[in-house]
C-alpha cells in the first residue's frame, strides 16, 4: 500500500514537473510581439565544443544589443534565441524541427560543425528557413538545398593556399600531416595533401586522431619523427593543436608547424605558449587589423567580455550582421530573407569582404600569419 | 623507435593505472562500478590548477589541498548518490545510473564555473630528460611511473597490514558478517571513497602536468580506459589494476605506432575483450566460486 | 486513498485490457493537431521505446547488464542505410536486414557471455560498443566515416512512400506493437521462464537442466534484432547518420530508460523511454545549464525510485545474484 502511494506520488510529481516546464517553454510563442524579429543562433552551448558555441553566443548578443540600441531593423527589434545542439547530429535535427515549427523564427545562424549542419539541413530546406552556418566547411553542405549558406571558405579553397605556401614560400619538400578524424579534418587533409603533392612535395606520414577522445599524441609524434619530415601540417582545432605542440616539446622534437585558420585564437598561445612559437597559419580575420570596423568590433567585444574575440566570434558576428542587412531589404519573411541574403555583394565584414556565389559559398581573401613572441603577427598578405 | 614507443606506452599506461586503482578499490569493497570516478579525476586536476594559478599557491600546497578536497568530494558523492541506494537495498545497477548522473553533473558544473576551453597546466617540475641508448625519458615520465609503483605498494601494505586494511578486507568479503564482528562499515566505506577519490586527484594532476593541458572532458575517456584496465587486471585486485593499466597503455601506443592511429582505441578494447573471453575474471582476478 | 488502492488493484487485474484501451487515444495522436516538432519528439520516443523494450529483455528479464546496446542500434541503422542508398530497397527489406545483421552480431557477442558475469560482461559489451563505433568511424570506404551517410531515402513500404509525420508515426507504432507482442510472447513462453530463471539464479537454473548458453544466446540475438530494427527506422527517418549517434553515451541512455522504468516491466521501459527523451527537450530553455540539470534529475529519480517507476520486480542484485525479498519476486511482464 505504502509503496503504491509513493509510486503514484512520484508519477504525478514527474507529470507536474513536465507540465510546468512545457508551460514555461511554450509561453514565448504567445507573446508574439509585433515589434520583434526572431533569429535563432544554434551551436554547442554544452558538451566538449561548448567554447565555440559560446563564442557564437557572445558575438551575436553583442551585435543584437548594438542594433537594438540604434533602433533595430526598420523599427523592429532583433530578438535572439540561443539554442544548444551539443554539436550532436540528432540534437541538431530536433532543434531544427523546433525552430521551423516556430513561425516567428525568420532565420537561423548555425550550426557549428558540418555534421550538425548537414543533419539539420533537410528540415530547414523543407520548411524554407535560412540556415547560415558561420563555420561549416564540408563541401556537401550548401549543395543540400537553396536555403543553406555558409560564411567560411571551404577547404577546397584553404587547402591549396596552405600547400602553395608550404611548398613555394617555405620551400618544404617533406611534409607530415596530422588531422582530426571528422568531416572537416578529412576534407582539410585531402585538399592539402593533393595540392601539396601536385606541387611536388613528398607526404611522409598521414595520421589521424579522434577529437575529444585522443589526449595522448606521443605515439603519433614519435612515428612522424621517424619519417623525418621538415614540416608538420595540422588540420586540427586550437585546443588539440595546443596539446600536440606541447607533446612535441615534451618529446624534445623540433619541427616547424603549419595550421589552418581554425587556430586563430588567443587561447592557443595561452595554452601552449612557447610550444607554438613560429607556427604558421592562414587567416581572414586579424584582430590587429587597423581598419575601422575590425577595431570597432574588437573594442566593443573587449569592453563587453574582457577578452579578445576569436575567429569563431568574428565570423558569427559577420554572419548575423549580414543577415540583418538582408532583413533590412526583405523584412521579416523567411523566403524573402533567403533571396536578399543571396544578393549580398562585397559586404565589408570583420572577416574580410564577403560575397555569396551561386552555390551560396563565400570566397574570402586569406593572409598568412605567424606566432611570434607570443603574438599573432602578419607574415604574408 | 620501439623502445621510445614502449616508454610512451608505459607512461600512458601509468596514468590509466593511477585512475584504475580508485575504481578497483571501490569495487573491491562495494562491488559496484562508480562511473563518476572519471569526473572526480577531472575535478582533482582542475582543483590543483585553480589553487596553483588563481590563488597562486605553492604547487605542493595546491596538490595537497586538491587531494583532500577531492577525497571529501568522493565521500560526498557516496553520501548523496550511493548511500541512500544501499540503505534501500536497491539493485546494484541503479548505482551505475546514479553515478553516471553525478558524472554528467560534475562535468557540466566544472564547465560552467571554469569554462569549457582547454586550459594550460603550468610546468612545475623541471622538464629535463635522461638519454639512455638513444631513448629519451623525461623526469616527469619517471615520476609518474614511480608514483604508480609507490601508490600500489603503499596501498597494498595498508590493506594487508593495518587495522583499517583488515576492516576493508573483511567488508569486501562479507559486509554483513563484518558488521556483526563490530566493524563500522560506514566508516570503512567512507575511507575507501576518500582514498579512491584522492588517488583520482593524484592521477588527474599527474596527467595534467604531463600533457600540460586539461579540459572538463578529460575524465570521460580516461574513466572508460581506467575501468577497462581495472577489469582487465581483475577488478578488486590492486596490483591487477596497475598491470591492466600498463598493458592497455602499451597496447594502445603500439597499435597507434605500428597499425593505425585511427584504430588505437578499437584495438585496445578488442584485446581487452579477447583476454576476458580467455580469462573471464581478469588477469589476476580470482575465479569467484558461485554462491548457492 | 482507498479508491486509489482499488484502482491499482484494478489495473493489476485488467492489465491487458487497459493497455489495449490505452492504444485508442494513441492511435488518434496524429489528429490532435500537434506541431511537427511535437510529432518528431513523439516519433523519437517511439524509437527509444523499441530500444528500451529490447534491452529490457536482455537486462530486465535475463539479468545481463549490457552497456553496448547502441552498437546494435547503429549496426541496424548502417545496414539499412547502405542497402537503401545502394540498392534502393524497400523499408520492409532494409529493416529486416538491419535486424538480422544486428541479431548476428548479438549472437557473436552472446557467445563469450557464458563464462562472463556481472561487471566483466558489462565491460565486454562496452568494449564491443566502442569497437563498433570506431570501425564505423574509420572504415571510410563503407561508412564514409565521420562524413556520415547523407541522403538516405524515405522509407518505402512496397510502393507507398512514407513522408508525412502521421505516416511515420503509424509506422513506428506498428513496429512498437510488433516488438511488444513478440517480446511479451517470448516472456510468457517456456523460453521466457528459462530466461527469468537465469536472472534469478544461474546455477540453480543450470541444475534444473536449462541450457544456459542457448537461452542467453536467444536473449542476446532477439534484443539485438529489435534494436537493429529501431536503427533501421532511425536511419530512414533522420536521412543522415554518422558514428556520433551510436556512442557509449547512447547505450547508457537506453539502459537508464530500462532501469528508470523498472527492470522487467515492458510498460515501465516504455515510460522510461518517453521520460528520458522528453526531459532534455524540456530543459532546452536552460541553455548551458541543461545538462547540469539532466545529471541532477537522473540522480534524483534513481534515489526516489531505485526499483524504477513500474518495477514491481525487486531484483535484489542483478550483478551479484542475491535475491533480496522472495515474496516480491514476480514474473510480471
Amino acid at each position: 500500500m505504502k509503496k503504491n502511494k509513493k509510486m503514484v506520488l512520484f508519477v504525478s510529481l514527474i507529470l507536474a514537473f513536465a507540465l510546468v516546464v512545457t508551460g514555461c517553454t511554450s509561453k514565448p510563442a504567445l507573446e508574439e510581439a509585433a515589434g520583434e524579429i526572431k533569429i535563432a543562433v544554434v551551436g554547442p552551448m554544452t558538451g566538449d565544443s561548448a567554447q565555440y558555441g559560446q563564442a557564437f553566443k557572445k558575438a551575436t548578443e553583442l551585435l543584437a544589443k548594438k542594433v537594438n540600441e540604434a533602433g533595430g531593423v526598420n523599427g523592429k527589434k532583433i530578438k535572439l534565441e540561443i539554442v544548444d545542439d551539443k554539436n550532436d547530429a540528432k540534437e541538431a535535427t530536433n532543434v531544427a524541427q523546433k525552430l521551423v515549427s516556430d513561425q516567428d523564427v525568420i532565420g537561423v545562424i548555425g550550426h557549428f560543425s558540418s555534421t550538425a549542419s548537414l543533419a539539420a539541413s533537410p528540415i530547414y530546406q523543407r520548411a524554407g528557413l535560412v540556415e547560415l552556418s558561420p563555420t561549416s566547411s564540408h563541401p556537401d553542405f550548401t549543395s543540400q538545398g537553396t536555403f543553406m549558406f555558409r560564411n567560411v571558405n571551404t577547404q577546397a579553397i584553404e587547402g591549396p593556399i596552405l600547400a602553395d605556401f608550404a611548398v613555394k614560400d617555405l620551400q618544404k619538400k617533406n611534409i607530415a600531416v596530422i588531422y582530426i578524424n571528422n568531416d572537416w579534418g578529412i576534407t582539410a587533409k585531402d585538399n592539402f595533401v593533393s595540392a601539396a603533392e601536385a606541387l611536388g612535395a613528398n607526404i611522409t606520414a598521414v595520421e589521424s586522431f579522434i577529437g575529444g577522445q585522443t589526449k595522448d599524441f606521443t605515439p603519433t609524434i614519435t612515428k612522424i619523427k621517424n619519417t623525418k619530415p621538415d614540416l608538420l601540417f595540422l588540420a586540427a582545432m586550437y585546443s588539440e593543436t595546443g596539446m600536440i605542440a606541447q607533446q612535441i616539446k615534451q618529446l624534445d622534437y623540433d619541427i616547424e608547424l603549419l595550421g589552418t585558420s581554425s587556430l586563430n585564437n588567443q587561447q592557443l598561445i595561452e595554452l601552449a605558449g612557447p610550444a607554438v612559437e613560429g607556427l604558421y597559419l592562414t587567416n581572414n580575420y586579424f584582430p590587429e587589423d587597423p581598419s575601422e570596423n575590425v577595431q570597432g568590433f574588437v573594442q566593443e567585444f573587449k569592453e563587453a567580455y574582457g577578452t579578445e574575440p576569436d575567429q569563431f566570434a568574428a565570423v558569427a558576428y559577420d554572419s548575423l550582421d549580414m543577415m540583418i542587412s538582408a532583413l533590412k531589404v526583405s523584412g521579416p519573411d523567411r523566403a524573402k530573407l533567403r533571396d536578399a541574403l543571396a544578393e549580398i555583394k562585397d559586404y565589408p565584414g570583420v572577416t574580410g569582404k564577403t560575397t555569396f556565389n551561386e552555390n551560396r559559398d563565400v570566397l574570402k581573401d586569406m593572409i598568412i600569419m605567424q606566432i611570434k613572441d607570443g603574438k599573432f603577427t602578419l607574415f604574408k598578405k | 623507435m620501439i623502445l621510445q614507443q614502449l616508454i610512451n606506452g608505459l607512461t600512458l599506461g601509468s596514468t590509466y593505472a593511477l585512475t584504475a586503482v580508485g575504481y578497483s578499490m571501490v569495487f573491491g569493497i562495494l562491488e559496484l562500478v562508480n562511473f563518476s570516478h572519471g569526473s572526480v579525476y577531472m575535478v582533482g586536476a582542475f582543483l590543483t590548477l585553480i589553487f596553483l594559478t588563481s590563488l597562486k599557491l605553492n604547487f605542493f600546497v595546491s596538490f595537497l589541498l586538491s587531494i583532500i578536497l577531492t577525497g571529501l568530494l568522493g565521500i560526498l558523492i557516496d553520501k548523496v548518490s550511493l548511500y541512500p541506494l544501499r540503505r534501500k537495498n536497491a539493485p546494484k545497477v541503479t548505482a551505475l545510473i546514479s553515478t553516471i548522473g553525478v558524472s554528467i553533473f560534475l562535468q557540466n558544473l566544472v564547465m560552467l564555473v571554469w569554462g569549457s576551453e582547454t586550459k594550460n597546466f603550468p610546468l612545475v617540475i623541471n622538464p629535463g630528460a635522461v638519454e639512455l641508448m638513444g631513448v629519451k625519458v623525461s623526469f616527469l615520465q619517471m615520476i609518474i611511473f614511480s608514483m604508480c609503483l609507490v601508490i600500489m605498494i603503499g596501498l597494498n601494505t595498508m590493506i594487508q597490514k593495518t587495522r583499517i586494511g583488515k576492516a576493508m578486507r573483511a567488508t569486501a568479503q562479507n559486509a554483513e558478517a563484518a558488521k556483526l564482528m563490530g566493524i563500522d562499515i560506514n566508516r570503512v566505506i567512507m575511507i575507501t571513497f576518500f582514498i579512491g577519490s584522492a588517488l583520482a586527484s593524484v592521477a588527474g594532476t599527474m596527467v595534467g602536468m604531463y600533457y600540460q593541458t586539461i579540459d572538463p572532458y578529460i575524465g570521460y575517456m580516461a574513466g572508460l580506459k581506467a575501468f577497462a584496465a581495472a577489469v582487465l587486471g581483475g577488478i578488486g585486485v590492486l596490483p591487477g589494476a596497475i598491470i591492466g593499466g600498463l598493458l592497455i597503455g602499451v597496447i594502445e601506443t603500439l597499435s597507434a605506432a605500428y597499425i593505425n592511429s585511427g584504430y588505437r582505441d578499437a584495438i585496445a578494447f578488442a584485446v581487452l575483450v579477447l583476454m576476458l573471453v580467455i580469462k573471464p575474471s581478469g588477469l589476476l582476478g580470482k575465479q569467484v566460486s558461485k554462491k548457492v | 486513498m482507498k479508491l486509489l488502492h482499488k484502482g491499482i488493484d484494478f489495473y493489476m487485474n485488467h492489465k491487458k485490457l487497459l493497455i489495449m484501451m490505452l492504444l485508442v487515444p494513441i492511435m488518434a495522436v496524429p489528429f490532435f493537431g500537434f506541431s511537427p516538432y511535437m510529432m518528431r519528439m513523439i516519433t523519437l520516443s517511439g524509437i527509444y521505446i523499441i530500444l528500451a523494450l529490447s534491452l529490457n529483455l536482455l537486462t530486465g528479464f535475463t539479468g545481463q547488464v549490457s552497456l553496448g546496446h547502441a552498437a546494435f542500434y547503429g549496426i541496424g541503422a548502417y545496414t539499412s542505410a547502405l542497402l537503401a542508398i545502394r540498392f534502393d530497397l524497400s523499408f520492409v527489406y532494409t529493416a529486416i536486414a538491419g535486424g538480422l545483421v544486428a541479431g548476428f552480431f548479438g549472437l557473436l557477442l552472446g557467445l563469450p557471455t557464458l563464462r562472463l558475469n556481472g561487471t566483466y560482461l558489462s565491460i565486454v559489451t562496452l568494449g564491443f560498443c566502442e569497437i563498433t563505433r570506431l570501425v564505423a568511424l574509420n572504415w571510410m570506404d563503407l561508412t564514409r566515416g565521420p562524413m556520415g551517410l547523407t541522403g538516405i531515402p524515405l522509407p518505402k513500404v512496397f510502393s507507398w512512400v512514407i513522408d508525412k509525420d502521421a505516416e511515420f508515426f503509424y509506422l513506428i507504432l506498428i513496429l512498437i506493437i510488433l516488438t511488444w507482442v513478440a517480446i511479451n510472447n517470448l516472456i510468457k513462453s517456456r523460453t521466457g521462464r528459462a530466461l527469468i530463471s537465469i536472472r534469478e539464479d544461474e546455477l540453480a537454473a543450470e541444475a534444473m537442466g536449462i541450457n544456459i548458453l542457448k537461452y542467453k544466446l536467444i536473449a542476446f540475438t532477439t534484443a539485438a534484432f529489435f534494436a537493429g530494427i529501431a536503427g533501421s527506422f532511425y536511419a530512414h527517418y533522420a536521412s543522415f547518420i554518422d558514428p556520433q549517434s551510436f556512442t557509449f553515451d547512447e547505450s547508457i541512455q537506453i539502459l537508464s530508460m530500462v532501469i528508470l522504468g523498472g527492470m522487467g516491466s515492458n510498460l515501465g521501459a516504455a515510460f522510461g523511454a518517453v521520460i528520458l527523451v522528453s526531459i532534455p527537450e524540456m530543459l532546452r530553455g536552460l541553455q548551458e545549464y541543461r545538462m547540469l540539470m539532466y545529471g541532477a534529475v537522473l540522480v534524483i529519480m534513481m534515489l526516489m525510485r531505485p526499483q524504477g517507476l513500474l518495477g514491481n520486480v525487486k531484483l535484489g542484485d542483478i550483478l551479484n545474484k542475491k535475491p533480496v525479498n522472495e515474496e516480491e519476486v514476480s514474473q510480471d511482464a
